[in-house]
């Protein structure tokens, strides 16, 4: 038997994606739509020996073709034989859900009707009539509840079972089609009078099912509303928002990230770097090559893998709160503040995501509609402190400040926070100073996260990490390795005497200002335009090489403290945080400013954009570091 | 009156729907003639507002309310 | 003979390192923490509102 093709298709917070990972578990493939940068999910199950392929389609409020998600969804229903069309509805808000069924059906898309959160519906008072629903739309419909198994079983055997074009749409749908066309074709109207007629012919049917399937006894306040008084409303709502912000930094620096991170850095920094070289020495291997292997790719790329940890606990805090439903919450409250400081307060979500890594930040800025709002989302986004930056302050904060760690990165995210604001500000009131924006924005109602749902979220975001480590990281620590060891004349003994000395100590010319002048920092700048992991990474090799660890007279002491000694020498605790001031707002690294290019539309705003950061950072850190030893830290 | 007057706690039912840029979003997400709309809450700084329409939750700024004329509901 | 054994493996796993690097670069993907691998609809399901 051929395979079946699945497609899944509904609104936003609609569990989709849960049923989506329920069915199909880890057999997923992630690529990407053809011209846009919206991830493509397809996964693969077995039932009853039936091959069974399922796309999950990005979820859309219609199918208007106004952004690249719904024309993907457009596109790739009309453009592929399918089996079958899923179109996932929530059924606790069925009757704005039913919009995007009925504009699939205008479309001739038969549809298999999932009411999925059938649980919820029961407990908010809203009674759905399968049967009645099925006669008033004439097409099938199953009830789900997203994370039992037992209902993705039901699915599956319905899957199997159905073949749309047994299907007609019932007649008083037909009625409706025929109306909308009616609207299309009529010559006396506007086209936006077309479209508004249209969607109040919806409307109208949607309101005709409800009537005959559908029983609403709301008396009672839901217990999202409940919720909401303390976390949407009234003057707790912002302390509550920055106590589970902190509480998201705690549990990542100092609770659960950070311990698992410690563990790791003792594998792979010690255990395993001890057992490489005296494998290597046993084998016979070169001196050179011990040496590129152990204190270049070694150290290169274990600097980065141990903040893995961190990343993914980062990550699954943030893809939690999102399956909450609180993330649209934050968007609410922030609104005001947000747009006093120039931005929108949907703003706030791809800025949130720009905690994780700038790039898709970057692109989620194009969901926000006023020229103005992109690009100033854009600009401002490399400010944050992304998923790369994290290890820089993690290792100086750990190095320098290990009683308050978690408190000097809390505070350098604040500075990446404050200067983006104040970059917003000064670019609305110089560049773009044209309309603000507008705010329409779902509040889902509060959900406990499908666990399933989060971990494979977190997996998916921390992998890219993983991902770099190996790849962009590993070429770098090769040619960091081959930098720091060789010059004009060939290898050389003293590392100040390489190439990257030379490159470095012309970079630390900038900052003999910013107490950091060295040469070893000098090079981590310009590897963290690179990649800002290979700050780290410089640092880690630069500081771990063996012409410099011989000093250390306990040879038992960790590699953690040998790295910690030279490097104190190298930083006071000023110079430390105008590094980290430094790194934290300086020029994005070249992924994120060829995201810039793409998205802004040229060289120009790059350039721009690299250039002023530079700039800003150079200006801040110096700020700092002047303003601080002053005052006698 | 308009939207934005609207108490919360009120419900009301959409007259009309001013031009506006938002319009069509506003009527594809449910706001239509005939809805009806209750006013739930503010946000902490009195801005945007949350209302209930269609047994879901939506959130708009009050210079958007302003443009959505509304009635008391019987 | 070790020194070139290990050599190779260095040198391949560069090769494909670089490799992976020159066709994100070439197709103009990224693979960087914090992409929403795949569930773009979902954490930006709040934006979407605008678009219509």
């Amino acid at each position: 038997m051929s395979t079946l093709a699945v497609a899944l298709t509904g609104n936003p917070n609609t569990g989709k994606s849960t049923i989506f990972n329920e069915l199909t578990g880890a057999r997923q493939k992630i690529g990407n739509w053809p011209g846009v940068t919206v991830d493509k999910k397809v996964g693969y199950t077995r039932y009853k020996n039936r091959a069974i392929s399922i796309v999950d389609l990005p979820g859309t409020y219609s199918i208007n073709a106004r952004s690249p998600e719904e024309k993907i969804v457009i596109d790739y229903l009309t453009n592929n034989k399918l089996d079958l069309v899923v179109d996932v509805v929530d059924s606790s808000n069925i009757e704005r859900n039913l919009f995007l069924t009925i504009q699939l059906l205008e479309k001739g898309i038969p549809v298999l009707v999932d009411l999925n959160m059938k649980d919820e519906a029961k407990r908010r008072g809203i009674k759905i009539d399968v049967r009645k629903l099925e006669d008033a739309l004439g097409m099938p419909v199953v009830e789900t509840v997203g994370r039992d198994h037992k209902s993705t079983e039901k699915l599956l055997s319905v899957f199997t079972e159905t073949v749309m074009n047994r299907y007609n749409v019932s007649e008083q749908v037909q009625a409706h089609i025929e109306k909308v066309q009616a609207i299309e074709q009529s010559p006396d109207l506007t086209e936006s009078q077309k479209l508004e007629q249209t969607i109040e012919a919806r409307y109208d049917i949607i309101d005709k099912i409800m009537a005959q399937a559908v029983s609403l006894n709301q008396a009672s306040t839901s217990t999202s509303e409940k919720i909401d008084k303390y976390l949407a409303n009234g003057v707790l709502a912002l302390p509550i928002f920055l106590v589970i912000l902190y509480a998201v930094f705690q549990i990542t620096f100092t609770w659960i990230g950070q311990p698992i991170a410690d563990v790791l850095d003792e594998l792979i920094n010690e255990d395993f770097l001890d057992w490489s070289k005296d494998a290597m020495a046993a084998a016979g291997v070169a001196d050179w090559m011990q040496s590129l292997v152990a204190d270049g790719i070694i150290a290169g790329v274990g600097a980065v893998l141990t903040f893995v940890p961190l990343i993914f606990v980062l990550f699954f805090c943030l893809s939690f709160l999102d399956g909450t439903g609180y993330m649209a919450r934050i968007a609410f409250i922030m609104d005001p503040i947000m747009r006093r400081c120039g931005l929108t307060g949907k703003g706030i979500m791809p800025l949130m995501m720009g905690f994780g890594c700038g790039v898709p930040a970057i692109m989620g800025a194009r969901a926000l509609d006023s020229e103005k709002d992109r690009m100033v989302s854009i600009l401002i986004t490399p400010f944050l402190t992304c998923g790369a930056k994290l290890p820089i302050m993690a290792l100086f904060a750990a190095m320098f400040f290990p009683d308050n760690a978690a408190n000097v990165v809390f505070a350098m995210y604040i500075i990446g926070i404050v200067m983006a604001i104040v970059v917003a500000k000064g670019l609305g009131a110089t560049i773009f100073k044209q309309e603000g924006s507008t705010f329409l924005l779902e509040l889902p109602p509060y959900r406990i996260p499908d666990m399933k749902t989060v971990l494979l979220e977190t997996w998916d975001k921390g992998k890219g990490y993983l991902v770099k480590a190996g790849t962009i990281i590993f070429a770098a620590s090769v040619l960091i390795w081959v930098l720091t060891n060789y010059n004009f004349d060939g290898p050389t003994e003293e590392m100040s005497e390489s190439f990257m000395a030379t490159l470095g100590s012309w970079m630390s010319n900038l900052f003999v200002f910013h107490g950091f002048a060295s040469w070893q920092a000098g090079s981590a700048v310009i590897t963290g335009i690179l990649a800002k992991e290979a700050v780290v990474s410089t640092i880690g090799i630069l500081y771990n090489a063996p012409d410099i660890s011989t000093e250390a007279e306990d040879a038992a002491e960790t590699a953690q403290t040998l790295l910690g000694t030279d490097m104190s020498t190298a930083f006071t605790t000023m110079s430390a945080i105008a590094f980290m001031v430094f790194t934290q707002l300086y020029t994005p690294c070249v992924t994120a400013l060829g995201t810039i290019k793409k998205e802004a539309g040229g060289w120009k705003w790059m350039s721009f954009s690299a250039a002023y950061m530079f700039v800003i950072a150079w200006l801040v850190s110096l700020l700092v570091y002047q303003i601080g030893t002053a005052l006698g830290f | 009156m308009t939207l934005k007057e609207g108490k919360t706690g009120m419900t009301l039912k959409v007259v009309s729907i001013a031009d506006s840029a938002l319009k069509e979003r506003l009527m594809t997400m449910g706001m239509t003639p005939g809805t009806r709309v209750k006013v739930l809450r503010s946000a902490p700084l009195g801005d945007p507002i949350a209302v209930r329409l269609r047994s879901y939750n939506l959130a708009l700024r009050r210079e958007d309310a302003e443009k959505i004329a509304v009635e008391q509901a019987g | 003979m070790a020194t070139f054994i290990v050599g190779a493996i260095v040198a391949v796993a560069l090769f494909f390192a670089i490799r992976h690097v020159y066709h994100n670069f070439r197709d103009g993907k990224e693979d960087c923490a914090g992409a929403c691998g795949g569930n773009c609809a979902q954490c930006m399901s709040h934006l979407k509102v605008q678009k219509h």
